[in-house]
């Protein structure tokens, strides 16, 4: 550990910004930390807030070389931390057999050269023939490194196991040739989605930090430090459209990234003005899938303007499809509509049998004609005869 | 005074004498070839706390036996939640179902009628059909209601609960949905099923039924052919409740309560009901109490409330629950009535006030798997002013509320919901 890679707290969040990352105190103060603590970080958080980025962007700032160990179900530690390099070990003995050869030439019997040969295991069971995979080979680096360990919560708590060794005691045991203690203490970054929980014990290795959505002041900066070519003014609308895409229940919300993506594709199209038709021509860009994409595109409008109608060209979004929701739903908050609720008398209008009230006339009248039980919202019942008997 | 006014409570009435029903030992038998009568060929099963027992299982298989293909929904919430109904339909519509099966107590078959309605209209949210007859589409597919409890009646019933908790999740909210859409096609009530229930479970059903059978007889909107009902009810329940709960495998006890159940039910489907199940409702929203706990605890108090209104029809009561009312008048025959349903109460061993309901008062016998997470997630009932507020104002938005014998406004109620949640049961007895 290079104690001088960050001056201060200060220093860091500088460092990070120079390297085009935008860090928030809290985060700058966790990776300060992180490098004078010498403990592994675990960021945990939605797709697509920087938490693979932090790692590349800290490689860079501290001049570190970046190894990365991305995580999937199934793997296994021999793709995580070594191999014995089999090609190779096969090679040797091609073409050492006459070496091999003189080595045997004078046993008696096959057991005494079986012995023979097994004294050379570690020849062959050296580092020579070992193939060092990303956490062996951060451990055995001279150089500095940043190790990258994405998402982690992918893989099978097998590996997670596996890793707290290294986590704790910075060194990897390997039977043949023993432990391997790292020489310099690699930064580790651990990424999680979330998609599982992680054990106690890896958690208690780490730093832990959850990294959500940012604010909105942030999340503009880092899309005006990207470089769009977006005009500010449609970045800070884009901003909190793409915010206000997150509230909605999609299965995958926009991330930053999405964002950068959507403010380039916008800047691409040289679009001066945000408005619904564009967006939904665009929409495909944030969101990935079918569902939340007629979420989107039915929430667009309102989310460019308050006060809009919905156009129905707008993302080919019919009312014919049949499925009877309202798109009032969205704007009414919750909390009103359920204090609604407990307003007494709210059920007298048509409450049992009761005939509806009909507005511009008074139903006394037509019930002195013969009774017009009208049902509510639904002039033919199951089972029940609600058919208008009498004057109607 | 408008003549309008006085045409209230409605002139026109109306009875609901369905569904077909199938009862007695041995009922549940007739579920695959009554399915197969009805056409079902792909059936959603939905069912709650009953995951682990055998109930389920035995129907299930049967169902197969007779070449039915089966699609089982498990999850169902004790008070069923819109995402437990709105989780059905999806499975329902993922698998090509064309029919509905529930098994179990009033949660199991409110969570299938909601989620009938909803599959009648393209899988509109639930919660878009509180109120009476708010669904617009009677197609809805074939739903055989089989019961292992006897209190809820819902497999009778043109009502069906739900607890809404997407509008405002901290304040969840439970509603009922008055809708003739909603009546199962077919009901089978089969005391056998209702062996296994525990013993709280059933003491606390039993009270529903008096609930369902008290409520319509004394309500704004009673009328003659549903009284009989509902006398009939009481008169049962109180001859079988204490044997069905202290001796579960006694067949006459199980089977009355079974029948109890069913003509309570419909009894209430016509003559309405009262603030016992508004005050129910709100408690199992805020605090997901079991629905006949509830109606248990509030029972002796709404009767107190109501019978300055209907001391004759309380009187009636008392003769149902075989009280001999000679030489009383009919304060005194009222006043007998409370006291019998008290002691009914203290019999079977109910919690007395919602202060003193626990999460011991009533899971630790569930049959299936434990308490739901929303259960367990609700908080000690405090019974604080704040709380009895809270409640007072979920009664009144209730849709049971407007029936109640007695007009309901904030000042009248609050009382009664506060002694249900502190006062003494001793109080109430002169």
């Amino acid at each position: 550990m290079t104690d001088d890679d960050f001056a201060d707290v200060a220093a860091t969040k500088d460092q990070l910004a120079e390297f085009g990352y935008l860090s928030d105190d809290r985060l700058a103060t966790t990776v300060f930390l992180q490098s004078r603590l010498g403990k592994p970080l675990l960021l945990e958080g939605p797709a697509g807030v920087g938490k693979t980025q932090l790692a590349t962007t800290l490689a860079q700032a501290t001049g570190r070389r970046l190894l990365r160990l991305q995580c999937y179900e199934g793997q296994d530690e021999s793709k995580a931390l070594y191999e014995w390099d089999y090609g190779k070990q096969l090679l040797y003995t091609q073409i050492l057999r006459e070496k091999i050869g003189q080595v045997v030439e004078d046993a008696v019997d096959l057991n005494e050269a079986v012995e023979r040969i097994a004294k050379q295991d570690s020849v062959f069971f050296s580092e020579r023939f070992l193939a060092p995979r990303p956490l062996l080979e951060a451990i055995t680096s001279e150089q500095p490194v940043v190790l990258l360990i994405d998402e982690v919560d992918r893989a099978d708590e097998a590996l997670e196991a596996v890793l707290l060794e290294l986590l704790s005691e910075w060194q990897i045991s390997i039977p043949e040739i023993g432990t391997v203690t790292a020489k310099v203490l690699p930064y580790v970054v651990l990424t999680s989605n979330n998609t599982r929980d992680l054990s106690a014990a890896l958690k208690r290795r780490c730093l832990h930090m959850f990294l959500d959505y940012p604010t909105a002041e942030r999340e503009l900066a880092i899309v005006r430090s990207k470089d769009t070519g977006l005009p500010e003014a449609l970045a800070v609308r884009l901003v909190e459209i793409v915010r206000g895409l997150r509230e909605l229940e999609l299965r995958k919300a926009p991330s930053i990234s999405e964002t950068i993506d959507w403010a380039r594709t916008l800047a691409v199209l040289g679009v001066s003005e945000l408005d619904g038709e564009v967006l939904g021509q665009t929409l495909n860009v944030v969101v990935k899938y079918e569902r939340d994409l007629r979420r989107a595109t039915e929430a667009l409008p309102r989310l460019v303007d308050p006060n809009a109608t919905v156009p129905d060209s707008v993302g080919g979004h019919g009312h014919g499809h049949g499925h009877g929701h309202s798109h009032d739903d969205g704007d009414v908050d919750g909390r009103a509509k359920r204090a609604a609720k407990d307003e007494p008398g709210r059920h007298d209008e048509n409450y049992y049998g009761a005939p509806r009230r009909r507005a511009g006339g008074p139903h006394l009248g037509q019930r002195r004609e013969g009774p017009a039980v009208v049902r509510a919202r639904r002039p033919q019942a199951a089972g029940v005869t609600t058919a208008p008997r009498g004057g109607r | 005074m408008q003549v309008d006014e006085l045409l209230k409570p409605f002139p026109i009435k109306e009875f609901h004498p369905f569904p077909r029903a199938l009862m007695g030992p041995g009922a549940h038998e007739m579920i695959g070839p009554e399915a197969l009568k009805l056409g079902f060929k792909k059936t959603l099963v939905m069912t709650s706390g009953l995951r682990g027992s055998d109930i389920v299982h035995k129907i299930v298989e049967s169902m197969k036996y007779h070449g039915l293909d089966v699609v089982v929904y498990d999850k169902v919430e004790s008070n069923p939640k819109d995402y437990n109904v709105m989780d059905a339909v999806g499975l329902y519509n993922e698998n090509a179902c064309d029919s509905f099966v529930s098994i179990g107590g009033g949660s199991s078959h409110d969570a299938c009628k909601g989620a009938r309605v909803s599959v009648a209209h393209d899988g509109r949210n639930v919660n878009e059909f509180e109120g009476f007859n708010m669904s617009e589409n009677p197609k809805n597919p074939p739903h055989i209601a089989v019961s292992t409890t006897a209190g809820t009646g819902s497999e009778t019933s043109w009502a069906y609960v739900i607890t809404d908790t997407t509008t405002d999740p901290d304040n969840p909210h439970k509603y009922v949905a008055f809708d003739d859409a909603s009546v199962t096609t077919l009901a089978i009530d089969d005391p056998v099923l209702y062996y296994s229930c525990p013993i709280d479970y059933t003491a606390q059903c039993g009270f529903d039924v008096l609930a369902h059978a008290s409520e319509p007889y004394v309500s704004r909107l009673n009328f003659q052919p549903s009284l009989g009902n509902a006398l009939h009810a009481i008169k049962l329940t109180n001859e079988n409740l204490r044997a069905a709960v202290w001796n579960g495998e006694d067949l006459a006890g199980r089977e009355g309560m079974m029948y109890a159940q069913y003509i309570a039910a419909q009894a209430f489907n016509s003559g309405g009901l009262g603030i016992i199940h508004s005050i129910s409702h709100a408690v199992s929203a805020f605090y997901d109490t079991h629905h006949g706990l509830n109606n248990a605890v509030a029972l002796p108090r709404v009767w107190a409330f109501n019978m300055p209104v209907a001391y004759k029809r309380f009187a009636d009561i008392a003769r149902a629950m075989d009280i001999d009312t000679h030489g009383m008048n009919d304060v005194q025959a009222a006043e007998a009535a409370l006291a019998a349903a008290i002691r009914l109460l203290r019999d079977v061993g109910i919690t007395e006030k919602f202060t003193d309901v626990t999460a011991d008062s009533y899971s630790k016998n569930r049959l299936g798997q434990g308490p739901t997470k929303f259960y367990e997630n609700s908080k000690v009932i405090t019974g604080d002013d704040a709380d009895v507020d809270r409640i007072t104002k979920h009664v009144l938005g209730d849709a049971c509320t407007p029936g109640n014998a007695k007009e309901c406004t904030f000042e009248t109620v609050r009382p009664v919901v506060d002694h249900c949640m502190n006062g003494d049961l001793d109080d109430l007895l002169g």
